[in-house]
């Protein structure tokens, strides 16, 4: 592979990088017709991550690679349909901890088929050769990426 | 983990590290006064070669809404880099024109650019970079297919 090939190859996957949220989006708003937004869920799918340890909003940024501002917004949405409950931190009043709903669960157990669907299709033209492969690919991208955002935030 | 936690892993991924090229990118051109979403708009548009696309076809291809597309372009054409002209044939229809002045600035700081994005995949062997960009073409043509075929 010469090094004109890599250097196109980079910068397709830079343009890609910010095209596919976008196209993910879009196909899944018509799939879940506008129930529940795809950024929704990507918050959802943050704070269930995090298991018994109900994150703060920061954390939750963090975690989604977004801003403070936006992560808020989503949580107030969720907060306003009953599947998100802000509360302060019993130790530390200053602190408010994300923690999911039964009506959120409820949900989104009833949707786990659909959810489902979704990835297979999207993942459709990939074998599972692919797929393990990109997973560790797309993890060292993440490291690489983060090694220079922490350097330039500093 | 299985094959669908990886699947679900991948696609957070994406979005986690395209907000974070998004901060990366911001910071790195702010001394400029220009920001990553204006760099991308100036790339797709620059897609179009001679022919200046319209708003809706530029945010098509964006997969964004003509509101936020229309937002940036404004922004260029505040500096100067992009005229936004009504369409001879059809007055409804915006065209957007990237400027000498625009084309001058990229220009400029090519190589300076090329070096930010090779940076970025410092860590990756040219094997990785190119997993990376065929699972992402397929992922790409798939998801078109699937927004082509709800319409």
């Amino acid at each position: 592979m010469s090094e004109m090939d890599i250097f196109e190859k980079q910068k397709s996957i830079i343009s890609k990088l910010f095209l596919l949220p976008n196209k993910f989006q879009t196909v899944w708003d018509q799939v879940f017709a506008g129930e529940m937004t795809l950024r929704q869920w990507l918050l959802t799918a943050a704070v269930a991550q995090c298991g018994d340890t109900p994150p703060t909003l920061g954390k939750a940024a963090e975690l989604m690679g977004s801003s403070h501002q936006n992560v808020k917004q989503l949580a107030s949405k969720l907060q306003k349909c009953g599947f998100l409950s802000m509360e302060k931190d019993e130790k530390d009043m200053r602190t408010i901890r994300l923690t999911l709903t039964d009506k959120s669960r409820v949900f989104w157990e009833r949707r786990q088929e659909e959810i489902r669907l979704y990835f297979i299709e999207i993942f459709r033209e990939l074998s599972e050769e692919d797929i393990e492969w990109l997973y560790d690919c797309i993890n060292k991208l993440y490291e690489r990426i983060s090694k220079i955002e922490n350097v330039s935030t500093k | 983990m299985d094959i669908l936690e990886k699947q679900k892993y991948i696609f957070g991924s994406i979005f986690l590290i395209a907000n974070k090229l998004q901060v990366i990118g911001d910071q790195y051109m702010a001394v400029d006064g220009m920001t990553t979403k204006q760099w991308f708009l100036t790339a797709m548009i620059s897609q179009f070669g001679e022919n200046p696309p319209t708003l809706s076809e530029v945010a098509e291809l964006m997969g964004s809404s003509r509101q936020n597309v229309k937002q940036l372009a404004l922004k260029l054409e505040e500096k100067d880099f992009l005229k936004i002209e009504q369409d001879k044939q059809d007055a409804r229809a915006l065209r957007l024109k990237l400027t000498e002045r625009s084309r001058e600035f990229w220009d400029k700081r090519e190589d300076k650019d090329n070096q930010f994005i090779k940076d970025l995949f410092e860590d990756l062997s040219h094997e990785e970079i190119d997993i990376i960009s065929k699972g992402f073409e397929k992922l790409f043509e798939k998801i078109e297919k699937m927004g082509k075929s709800f319409d």
